[in-house]
């Protein structure tokens, strides 16, 4: 995670679209807060690799909210006891366990449920909050940061030439 | 698109290579987590089509004797029903399990750390002490038990004092000296009076007619109560007498009884020390198996939250058109090897779902008698249908069954050993709720107990009793919950050895007694010289009543006389 920061840190100063940092991130987020095996990440994994979402922002994403969905475990298994237990849906729930299929998703699971909603309601917030947040990252900080010649002679080192040549390299397909 | 194909055939690949380990990872975990001791596999083997399991070299720890297995499975096959697993249930169609054996040794502990293994009750026990014949205080046992004799002696001391003192009053009543003294007068009267012819005679007469009517009346009164008297001092002798022999009576019948209680139950001790034994470690085991087939669960409506685990979240249920458990092994067939043969056996419908199976899970295996080996039909049910309401059953026949150094009793003073024996076993248990009800009845023949004579003078005279038995019956009875068994045990066993035992107990009883009969004595001894006091009043009495009529005999006979020779003829 520690080298993926670095390469996302390089990433953020190239020339990737903001959108696709922040598809990177959202499916890391959706894939860190959920649990790991749940059949869903699957759906998570080839969504990242189809939509040439940025890979170094999913990893530190993930890896970030991976840690942070063990503290928020028992709000997930509140939120999805109460949507499974809740009256109204009790048909939607049932018709769904009657699908052999969806039940290796384990959507009846409190916590799976519950990360997964969570999760896909903080999607599109998070998507516009990253895109903003690259965006203004790089119209004030990268320039004043650019500008100062310790920088200067980071960038101009070898070390530097490598890791934004791997960083290129995770971007995408 | 392609990476993500790769990504995707790495991880199958991953799956093919690694499910094998993984599933011998899954079977040891949750087998050490359910016994509380090392389960160790030696190898799985997960096939996909078709869908298959095949477990090898299934070791269980004893949990109460970790370089012991409770259980050894040489191989077990599992057909798994591959429609089912898209479902995420695990439905075993079909199972063999070959090469069952207990109790086989292992050649390293299967202890877990000493922090994660609880004490357990069933290795527990003193081991059986043999009696002490440490009687009780004599002050104690006169303090927890009222004295008959020293309540006699205050009984009769009071009767004695009512009866003295209404005797008194009686005696008033009757002819005294006074009324003595005037009938002296009128008989001296009637000597004295002068001849007046033919009516003088008849007035005389009469009058000494009168006199011996007065006096006979008086005499009968006196007989009378003399005679009451008598009756009464009969009785109170005869209380007073029963009293002074009370303190030796009743000081036997407390030593005979407190020598009883410290030797009651010698016999069926180390019978009932063994039986508590092995009800602790059946139940243990019948607690480790109850997750296998039952799931915590409450109810939300129709549906159900299930395992409620931490981090892990609950899985919840709903109405299913199709109900069906997420596991169940549909019937195992088991062939356990136990020395003489094989015995073999089905185990069907086992699921944690009983609820949802709507059948409970049976149970049955035989085995023919062989040279070495009793018959065995060993059956039942474990029936969690209504998982409120628990009832299962259990029933064990073992027929013409060799015994082998059966430790009855680890510890104490007399370790008792069944060296051997035939044994016919009828076990017949059911729970029902809670509420546990077994009987189990053992008829033994061709005994032979040991008994180490290191322990003592008392496990001598066990060891002697038991020489002797060569037949026996054991009969018990499990009462009681699940988590709070009450063992009972009978056995001929009983008296035998029992009567051996006491024999050791008689001095101490003898002095016991004696201390008893002076202690008691020394209690009544006050009251009952109050009631001799008063009994030998009694008797004074009558000896005035029977003074007073002699006196008045003596009166009327001397009237008599002096009126008779006034007459002409």
């Amino acid at each position: 995670v520690l080298k993926a920061a670095a390469k996302l840190l390089a990433v953020l100063g190239s020339g990737t679209a903001p959108g696709q940092i922040a598809l990177g991130a959202v499916l890391g987020m959706v894939a860190g807060l959920t649990p790991l095996g749940s059949a869903h990440n699957l759906l998570v994994l080839l969504l990242l690799l189809v939509l040439r979402a940025n890979v170094p922002a999913f990893v530190v994403v993930w890896g970030v909210t991976t840690g942070l969905a063990y503290l928020l475990d028992p709000a997930f298994h509140a939120v999805g006891l109460a949507l499974l237990t809740a009256g109204p849906l009790e048909g939607l729930w049932t018709a769904l366990y009657n699908v052999p299929v969806l039940r290796l998703t384990r959507f009846n699971n409190s916590i799976v449920l519950g990360s997964l909603v969570v999760s896909l309601v903080l999607v599109a917030p998070a998507y516009a909050a990253v895109v903003w947040g690259v965006r203004r990252y790089r119209d004030r900080v990268l320039a004043r940061v650019r500008s100062l010649k310790v920088v200067q002679a980071l960038r101009a080192s070898r070390l530097f030439r490598a890791v934004r040549a791997a960083a290129e390299g995770m971007e995408g397909p | 698109v392609s990476l993500f194909v790769g990504v995707t055939v790495l991880l199958v690949l991953g799956w093919v290579l690694l499910a094998d380990t993984l599933v011998k990872r899954v079977v040891e975990g949750i087998g050490t987590r359910l016994v509380g001791a090392r389960v160790e596999l030696e190898s799985a083997d997960v096939g996909l089509f078709p869908a298959a399991l095949t477990l090898a070299g299934l070791a269980v720890t004893d949990p109460d004797a970790p370089m012991t297995n409770a259980v050894e499975v040489g191989r077990a096959a599992l057909a798994v029903d591959g429609g089912a697993l898209l479902g995420a249930r695990l439905v075993v169609d079909d199972m063999r399990v070959e090469g069952v054996r207990f109790g086989t040794p292992r050649a390293r502990s299967g202890a877990l750390a000493p922090k994660a293994r609880k004490p357990d009750a069933a290795s527990s026990g003193p081991g059986l002490s043999m009696p002490s014949f440490d009687l009780p205080d004599v002050g104690d046992i006169l303090r927890d038990n009222p004295l008959t004799t020293v309540a006699d002696a205050e009984a009769l001391a009071r009767d004695a004092r009512a009866a003295r003192a209404a005797w008194k009053e009686r005696v008033a009543a009757l002819p005294d000296k006074e009324k003595l003294e005037a009938y002296r007068e009128r008989a001296k009267a009637l000597k004295d009076a002068k001849g007046g012819g033919l009516e003088g005679l008849l007035g005389a007469a009469g009058a000494a007619r009168d006199l011996k009517r007065d006096i006979d009346r008086d005499v009968d009164a006196l007989q009378s109560a003399r005679d009451d008297l008598k009756a009464d001092l009969a009785e109170y002798r005869s209380r007073a007498k029963a009293v002074a022999d009370g303190p030796a009576a009743e000081a036997r019948r407390l030593a005979d009884r407190y020598a009883g209680e410290g030797l009651a139950g010698v016999g069926a001790a180390f019978l009932t020390e063994a039986a508590e034994r092995w009800v602790r470690t059946g139940l243990a085991w019948y607690h480790r198996v109850e997750p296998l087939v039952e799931r915590a669960a409450r109810a939300h409506g129709d549906t159900r939250a299930a395992r409620p685990l931490r981090a892990k979240g609950v899985d919840v249920r709903f109405p299913e058109h199709n109900p069906r458990p997420d596991f169940l092994v549909r019937e195992a067939a088991v062939d356990v090897a136990l020395k003489g043969g094989t015995v073999s056996g089905t185990v069907c419908d086992l699921t944690p779902d009983p609820e949802v199976l709507g059948r409970p899970l049976t149970f049955a295996f035989q085995g023919a008698r062989t040279a070495d080996r009793g018959a065995v039909n060993v059956s039942g049910t474990i029936d969690r249908v209504r998982p409120d309401a628990p009832k299962d059953t259990f029933r064990l026949r073992l027929g013409d069954a060799p015994v082998r150094d059966l430790a009855l009793s680890r510890g104490g003073a007399a370790p008792v050993t069944l060296a051997r024996a035939r044994a016919d076993l009828a076990v017949d248990g059911s729970r029902a709720g809670d509420a546990l009800d077994v009987t189990l009845k053992a008829d033994l023949s061709g005994a032979r107990f040991v008994v180490p004579e290191a322990g003592g003078q008392a496990a001598r005279a066990l060891g002697s009793a038991l020489a002797g038995v060569r037949e026996t019956t054991v009969e018990a009875d499990v009462t009681g919950t699940v988590d709070a068994p009450k063992v009972r045990v009978r056995s001929d066993l009983d008296r035998i050895v029992a009567d051996a035992v006491r024999g050791l107990a008689t001095e101490r009883v003898k002095a016991l007694e004696a201390d008893l009969t002076a202690a008691i004595r020394e209690k009544a001894e006050a009251r009952l010289a109050d009631a001799r006091g008063d009994i030998d009043a009694l008797d004074g009495d009558g000896g005035v009543l029977g003074e007073r009529r002699a006196e008045l005999e003596a009166v009327l006979k001397d009237a008599l006389q002096g009126a008779t020779r006034k007459l002409p003829f």
